[in-house]
């Protein structure tokens, strides 16, 4: 089990074996939707199962490109995702820096608040939410959706930022302190740049939290012009003649970024993750 | 096609910053003028003033009726009290920094509970939403709502009970997948062999695509004519099959083993559901064990190994109590998750050629409510499931004693 021991052969090919499956099945659906994408039809299939089809073309991209808003569905994504984690990146900060640094009445609770929330059924908080949007005439506009993605993200933020503060020396703030800096200020200029990273990973959590959503996007914003890429790729591949070929092609091509993004940043995230969790 | 219009989004995204941005100052001023003023001597009387001009314009200028803005118009002065007679200028800084996310939290977490609590016990439907939107007033029909949860199976809505046991079988078979796949893969990748980085990356994959992509591209591949895993559940049917004058002979057919209609069977897609999940779902558990496994010390199996324990008796004795404390938190989490996956079971299932019949609590409550449009019935059960939820976990924290302290976890 030690990863100091040395691993006979028969052990390490056994591991290669078991692996590789795992690999191959982790695999499967990517390669798919590489392959469909390369198809030069919307065919789903044929009984073709090369990796690679025969007659790959790359008229697939081309047409997401030119004949379907998919620029317009990726730039609203980014305006709600990146106003998103701006905003849940600052509420976040603030509220963690008080429960890592202060002892308050409430804080307990407001910790145990925040674990709770996260087992409020997703549909359960929609309902009020588009009720309430509906009554005051906010549904089909970005603003109720920011709102409530910035807010839903804001208990698990915390918690990874508190796990992060806990771990920088009280001392500094102190030093700043006793040199004449004020709270704000120890915090803002002090703790703040010492937590860039981690700052980052939650930036990067509330980035790939609102970049994928789906439902709350699909029940708040029904104008087609507001449509986000989630909704514009269910749309093409729930239509009455799903356009399989655009639809993988807009796959691969939003995929790309967003896994690269994930792989790089997941290392810290998964620190942050157990971190928080564990130590508290 | 390829007209792009940017401005109007951008236009509302800038107004809604400065609405935020304003929304969190009002806050944290209020409460620093509240700190700066509590010991002057007329603060009570001015807070008590503001509190009557809040309520008279929620009356006068909003229209809101009598008691909402009593209820509203009261804060200042009850904020006033509690300044001057239990707060009395502590925790300044505290408060005003954790401000902003708490009303965030309690304008979209506690609000809409509080709401949700009021829906369930009135009647608010598509016929009664108009009424509802123009003077704010909806029917009060008490319990009925949360009778009509419980009953036994209708033209639009399966029994709750069947759905309940459903919703704790895929809870199950889906947890006990992501752990037992997800440990042995991290045991298999916490070994000294060759091009580790580069599995645990490609074996990260479920996890890192978008999770709408991920299914939506599974659900293609079980259309039962056109989906690879007929072909290859086919493929292997052939390949094990023998043919004895003239008669074929397929052992792993007899077995079970044969083509789905997995769109509209419910038995099969609701197997096809959770093969997904458990797919999407390895990877966090995967990473999870892995950072345990890598956390304990290796002079523990040193000192096994040179006791004679043998590799079984090393994991049962030192691995698995030793990730314990790490593996519980995550497992919890990940009931949760899975318990309240609206995603993956409504994208497999919502779309037309969907069936019914193999929806889990949290995908029937997002269909009762926005495919059915049933307010009120679904806040009612939307609290029901809440309350299954909470016990469960409270349940479960309890058996595996981790609530000795809720801060520290």
């Amino acid at each position: 089990m030690s990863s100091l021991e040395k691993v006979s052969p028969a052990r390490s090919i056994a591991t290669h074996v078991v692996l590789w499956i795992a690999c191959i099945v982790a695999l499967f659906p990517v390669s798919r939707i590489v392959t469909i994408s390369l198809r030069p039809g919307n065919r789903l299939l044929s009984s073709d199962m090369s990796l690679i089809p025969a007659d790959a073309s790359l008229n697939s991209y081309l047409n997401i490109l030119t004949q379907k808003p998919f620029l317009q569905w990726l730039y609203n994504s980014l305006l709600i995702t990146v106003s998103t984690s701006l905003i849940g990146v600052c509420l976040a900060a603030t509220a963690a820096y008080a429960f890592a640094r202060y002892s308050f009445p409430g804080r307990k609770s407001g910790l145990l608040f925040l674990m709770t929330t996260q087992m409020i059924p997703g549909a359960m908080l929609l309902l009020p939410i588009y009720l309430v949007l509906t009554k005051i005439g906010l549904n089909n506009s970005y603003t109720g959706l920011v709102i409530a993605y910035s807010v839903t993200t804001l208990p698990f933020s915390i918690w990874i930022l508190k796990g992060y503060f806990d771990t920088v020396p009280k001392s500094l703030e102190e030093a700043a302190r006793i040199d004449g800096c004020t709270e704000f200020g120890a915090f803002y200029r002090i703790l703040l740049p010492l937590s860039k990273p981690s700052l980052a990973i939650v930036f990067l959590f509330n980035f790939t939290q609102a970049w994928n959503e789906y439902l709350v996007a699909s029940t708040i914003l029904q104008d087609s012009r507001l449509r986000t890429w989630p909704l514009g790729l269910y749309e093409l591949q729930g239509n009455f003649n799903s356009e399989w070929g655009l639809f993988a092609a807009g796959s691969v091509l939003i995929s790309i970024p967003v896994v690269l993004l994930f792989l790089y940043s997941s290392k810290y995230m998964i620190s942050g993750l157990t971190l928080g969790g564990v130590k508290g | 096609m390829l007209s792009l219009s940017l401005l109007p989004a951008i236009t509302e995204i800038l107004r809604l910053l400065l609405f935020v941005g304003i929304a969190v100052a009002s806050v944290v001023g209020f409460l620093w003028a509240n700190y700066k003023f509590w010991r002057n001597e007329y603060y009570l009387g001015g807070t008590a003033l503001l509190s009557l001009l809040v309520g008279v314009e929620l009356v006068l200028v909003l229209e809101a009726t009598l008691p909402i803005a009593i209820l509203i118009g009261a804060f200042p002065l009850i904020a006033g009290l509690l300044f001057r007679y239990v707060i009395r200028g502590r925790w300044m800084v505290p408060f005003l920094f954790a401000a902003p996310a708490t009303l965030g939290v309690a304008l979209l977490f506690l609000y809409p509970l509080v709401f949700e609590l009021y829906l369930s016990f009135h009647r608010l439907n598509l016929e009664t939403l108009g009424e509802w939107i123009r003077t704010g007033k909806i029917e009060f029909v008490g319990i009925s709502n949360f009778l009509e949860v419980m009953q036994v199976g209708s033209q639009t809505k399966e029994s709750f009970w069947l759905v309940t046991g459903r919703t704790f079988a895929w809870t199950a078979i889906n947890l006990v997948f992501h752990v037992v796949f997800g440990l042995v893969l991290a045991l298999f990748l916490n070994q000294k062999v060759r091009w580790v980085g580069a599995y645990r990356t490609i074996l990260m994959l479920p996890w890192a695509i978008p999770q709408l992509i991920a299914v939506l591209a599974w659900r293609g591949e079980f259309h039962s004519a056109y989906g690879y895993v007929n072909h290859l559940i086919q493929l292997v049917n052939e390949t094990f099959s023998i043919s004895v004058g003239g008669s074929r002979i397929a052992p792993m057919e007899w077995l079970g083993l044969k083509p789905q209609e997995w769109w509209t069977d419910p038995h099969a897609l609701f197997a096809s559901i959770c093969i997904v999940n458990i797919w999407l779902g390895i990877p966090f558990m995967m990473v999870v064990s892995l950072s345990a496994l890598q956390s304990i010390s290796k002079s523990y199996y040193e000192a096994a190994s040179l006791d004679g324990a043998s590799a079984w008796q090393r994991f049962r004795n030192i691995t698995l109590p030793l990730i314990k404390p790490v593996m519980l938190p995550s497992m919890i989490l990940g009931m949760i998750w899975t318990f309240n996956n609206v995603n993956v079971v409504y994208l497999m299932t919502a779309q037309r050629g969907g069936s019914e019949g193999a929806d889990i609590l949290v995908s029937d409550l997002y269909k009762q409510a926005f495919v059915y449009n049933r307010y009120s019935f679904s806040a009612a059960y939307a609290i029901v499931i809440f309350m299954i939820l909470l016990v469960l976990t409270a349940v479960w924290m309890k058996s595996s004693r981790m609530t000795e302290d809720p801060g520290r976890r």
